[in-house]
């Protein structure tokens, strides 16, 4: 190594060397665009969430606003529903009723086969059907809301009326069979058509109504009107087509469930599987399918070996909403008991049972009578059963066995002429009762054609009327008092002056509005929450 | 049920006599209150019982009762009558209540065995404990020590019983108004078949005992009995009723207050009937003579008349049954009716009607005082002590032909 070798590295000059930059570390092209692409990706996120934030609080805003008109939120918020539900319950000084419509006959001699025994909405709210004394069943359908009108919900009017079941004669007992209706209870709709189940004392049937708006023109062999053509004048062939004719509805009885009971048939319940349902007398329950009419299962038995022993009967039955392998049944002593029918065949070893001990404050003659449960619902949700003995609605937690969670006193004013009701036989009147849609409210009837409600979210109570006076469509019902000290204020209505022949037995609450049907003794009342 | 305005002011009359016997008994606080809601308490108790006979009877003739409610109303019978055993039995009087006619319907409920064949002994018990309980606070009376005796043979442990005090004596007023109208099926007597009484009249008394006893074999049966409707079930109760008195031919006043407070509630109910339209049946009428024959009867403590006024009117149909006999004429043409202007069928028949404005009204009240004062007057002297006793054998013989006539079909 020469110092010259070096120097010639150093000495010469010229031109500044272009140092040849660093090739940029230039990723291919497609990453480059990957790149972008996550760029514009977050930007466009990052929009997004601001855009839904500001359309989360538009919808919260105008749900506030829009509180009342519950279908039009409805349909375009589903979600919100609920809420808008919970904030306007029965008791509550927001919601005020108003008379819609009454139905049946206006004169006060009552027809006994005019007496209403039974009121069901459908699950949809659509079809609201109601049993008599006399073997009928008329369904009346919602119609849809008018554009003009959208604060106004649809009135109800008649869509069908059949005879379900008529009187018979046992000849073996000499009795006769009353073709009284006592429940009807509606299947979910599968199809265009309806089903429903009605049962008399002794028979259940199941009635599937349809609706017909074609029919068949053009036949080859018929005329129009049926007769057969004469085949001489036949001289073409054509294919019979459908065309539209007036809606007629045809209500056909599909099943008859028959001979499987010995005692009178006090309930029946569908069953959330859609395939079984369950009937029970006052000492069995059994068990159907649908779809077969000749056999049913027994799955609770409380008939002594010794009728002598009787001392209990079964008052109603229900199927859980959403477990199908859970009922109750409540009983005559007042309690109520859950069997699982996992468990065993025969369910007469209950897994729960339901029972409030007696207060001894106001033991009396009586304690038993009325401490008999008439009816028995669970809660749409599935947590809590109501039952309705003579004095107070109690509702129950599945999970609590020992006592209710709330009472409430329908007409405790009544404590003190249990003697003469009992004499009368008014103190073995079978009250029914009902949840709202999202079981907020509780309802129930009562005597001189009230009816009670009771909100359990702001612990209010009301009394309503049912009566000719309140009719004036949209005329808002006002709340009625029973004075029980000496001093009676005005419009209040002394206990000795309640017409113990007017009750209300029967009511029922539309699964999803705030509409309710209560019948008095043969008309039905249709109230409607008042819309601004 | 409930009866017009007349019948307000012998409430108040009543209610007047309960608070009269409240302060006459005066004494211990203790005591009355006690004393005084024991009364109510087994005149509640009474009438409810004689309200669930009454309803066990009435059948709608087609359809079928419900059980549910026949089982109730079952439960309530046996509950009194548990109590009623519990405290203590006095003597078995035969005083079978009539049994409920059987739901053909019910298969197994037929067959089963009078659970209310004690009923016979403690049906008058109710009454027999009446008496001791009101007959200490008033007068000395010849009964108060036979009646003493009979306190103390009952302890009746008033714990056991359902109602507190308090609301017995809330209840009170509207007790007052339960217990009269509720009639007495078991001792309102329709004979089925109106009995020859001419003929009855002829044959004299004979002796009663095997009467008892065949109400005796009647009582295993009582629950499966179809044959046996109400009224001959009825007839039957009656024919023990007055059984009983005439197996004691020489009454002491011990043993005749107590068949006279069991006969009384049913006494008063055809007492009624017998006063109100001359023509009421002889059967009715025939019972009341022992006890119109009893001196003691006027000067009975108003305990006692509450008690006589607690007796419910009879039914409608019993009357209507009773109505056919034709000896009331001959008899009773000379009894004095004006003080009697209601009619024992409009205030039993609301039983069985709709009784919509029924709780406005208050039940009838017997105007017991008035009508034993009529009673002692026209019938203190001994002559008609003997006519009396002779219509109450008729009537035996008669209900004893009944009862042969039954037992033969």
């Amino acid at each position: 190594m020469g110092r010259g070798e070096n120097i010639a590295h150093l000495v010469q000059p010229g031109r500044r060397q272009k140092t040849q930059q660093e090739p940029l570390d230039v990723d291919p092209l497609i990453i480059r665009f990957l790149r972008t692409f996550r760029e514009i990706l977050k930007f466009v996120l990052f929009s997004y969430t601001v855009l839904f934030g500001a359309l989360l609080l538009a919808r919260t805003t105008q749900q506030t606003r829009v509180s009342s008109s519950k279908s039009r939120a409805r349909d375009r918020y589903p979600l919100s529903e609920p809420l808008i539900m919970a904030g306007a319950g029965g008791g509550n000084s927001d919601v005020q009723w108003c008379f819609s419509q009454v139905k049946g006959a206006i004169d006060d001699d009552v027809a006994e086969a005019d007496i209403i025994s039974t009121v069901e909405f459908n699950h949809s709210g659509e079809l609201l059907a109601t049993g008599d004394k006399g073997g009928r069943v008329v369904i009346f359908q919602q119609e849809p809301e008018t554009k003009n009108q959208p604060q106004c919900r649809g009135e109800y009017n008649v869509y069908s009326t059949f005879q379900s079941h008529e009187p018979e004669f046992d000849y073996l007992k000499s009795l006769e069979i009353e073709e009284k209706i006592n429940k009807i209870r509606w299947l979910p709709q599968k199809n265009a058509a309806q089903f429903l189940l009605s049962t008399n004392d002794k028979t259940i049937k199941l009635w599937k109504i349809s609706e017909r708006d074609k029919r068949p023109e053009g036949y080859n062999l018929k005329e129009e009107d049926g007769r057969y053509r004469d085949l001489n004048t036949v001289t073409t062939l054509r294919v019979p087509v459908f065309r539209p004719m007036d809606l007629m509805v045809e209500a056909s009885p599909r099943r008859v469930f028959a001979n499987a009971h010995t005692y009178h048939i006090n309930s029946i319940s569908v069953n959330s599987d859609c395939e079984t349902y369950l009937s029970a007398d006052d000492l069995r329950i059994n068990l159907w399918n649908l779809e077969i009419n000749d056999r049913s299962f027994n799955i609770v038995d409380i008939k002594p070996a010794n009728m002598e022993e009787l001392t209990e009967v079964i008052t109603a039955a229900e199927f859980h909403p959403n477990q199908c392998n859970t009922f109750v049944y409540s009983s005559s002593k007042g309690t109520i008991r859950l069997c699982d029918m996992r468990a065993s065949a025969l369910c007469d070893k209950h897994t729960k049972q339901f029972e409030e001990p007696e207060d001894p404050n106001n033991r009396s003659f009586f304690s038993e009578i009325i401490s008999s449960i008439s009816d028995v619902k669970f809660s749409h949700s599935g947590r809590y059963m109501m039952t309705r003995d003579y004095l107070s609605v109690k509702i129950w937690d599945l999970n609590m066995e020992s006592r209710p969670v709330e009472t409430y006193q329908v007409h405790e004013y009544l404590r003190s002429k249990l003697c003469s009701l009992y004499e009368n036989d008014c103190i073995f009147d079978k009250f029914e009762c009902c949840w709202n849609g999202n079981d907020s409210v509780v309802m129930t009837g009562s005597y001189n054609n009230f009816f009670r409600m009771f909100d359990r979210g702001y612990r209010q109570d009301v009394t309503l009327e049912a009566s000719r006076e309140n009719s004036k469509p949209r005329s808002v019902l006002k709340p009625r008092k029973v004075s029980t000290g000496g001093k009676r204020k005005k419009d209040e209505i002394s206990v000795d002056s309640l017409d113990f022949n007017k009750k209300i037995l029967h009511t029922a609450w539309h699964p999803l509005d705030n509409i309710i049907a209560v019948a008095t003794t043969n008309n039905l009342y249709i109230f409607q929450e008042k819309l601004n | 049920m409930f009866g017009k305005g007349a019948k307000r002011k012998l409430d108040e009359d009543e209610e007047g006599l309960e608070g009269k016997t409240l302060e006459v008994a005066g004494g211990g606080l203790g005591l009355v209150p006690e004393g005084l809601s024991k009364v109510s308490y087994t005149l509640q108790r009474q009438t409810i019982f004689n309200i669930s006979l009454m309803k066990l009877y009435s059948q709608r003739p087609l359809g079928e009762p419900s059980l549910e409610r026949r089982v109730l109303i079952n439960n309530m019978l046996r509950r009194i009558q548990d109590e009623l055993k519990q405290e203590g039995s006095l003597r078995p009087l035969l005083l079978p209540p009539s049994p409920p006619p059987d739901d053909p319907m019910d298969e197994g409920f037929r067959e089963a065995p009078p659970s209310f064949g004690v009923l016979s002994a403690a049906a008058p018990q109710p009454s027999a404990l009446l008496m001791p309980a009101i007959i200490p606070p008033p007068s000395p009376h010849p009964m108060v020590p036979p009646n003493g005796l009979a306190s103390q043979a009952c302890p009746a442990p008033l714990e056991s019983c359902l109602t507190p005090a308090s609301l017995l004596e809330e209840d009170g007023g509207d007790s007052a108004f339960c217990t009269p109208s509720p009639p007495t099926p078991p001792l309102s007597p329709p004979p089925a078949q109106p009995p020859p009484l001419p003929s009855a009249l002829l044959s004299p008394a004979s002796p009663r005992v095997p009467a008892p006893a065949s109400s005796n074999d009647g009582l295993p049966s009582a629950l499966s009995d179809m044959e046996l409707g109400p009224p001959t079930a009825i007839t039957r109760t009656a024919a023990a009723n007055t059984t009983t008195v005439t197996t004691s031919p020489s009454p002491t006043p011990l043993t005749q207050s107590p068949h006279l407070a069991s006969l009384s509630p049913s006494l008063a109910g055809p007492l009624r009937d017998y006063k109100t339209a001359g023509a009421k049946p002889e059967a009715a009428g025939a019972e009341l003579r022992p006890m119109d024959t009893l001196p003691t009867l006027p000067t009975l403590p108003p305990g006692g008349l509450v008690d006589i006024s607690s007796s419910p009117s009879s039914p409608s149909s019993p009357s209507g049954f009773l109505s056919d006999l034709a000896l009331d004429d001959v008899l009773f043409a000379d009894i004095d009716t004006s003080m009697y202007d209601f009619d024992p069928c409009t205030t039993a028949g609301a039983v069985g009607a709709t009784a919509g404005g029924g709780l406005t009204k208050l039940p009838p009240v017997v105007t017991a005082d008035d009508l034993l004062k009529s009673l002692a007057s026209p019938y203190s002297g001994p002559a008609p002590q003997v006519s009396a006793n002779q219509p109450f054998k008729i009537d035996l013989t008669e209900l004893d032909h009944i009862m042969e006539v039954l037992v033969g079909s």
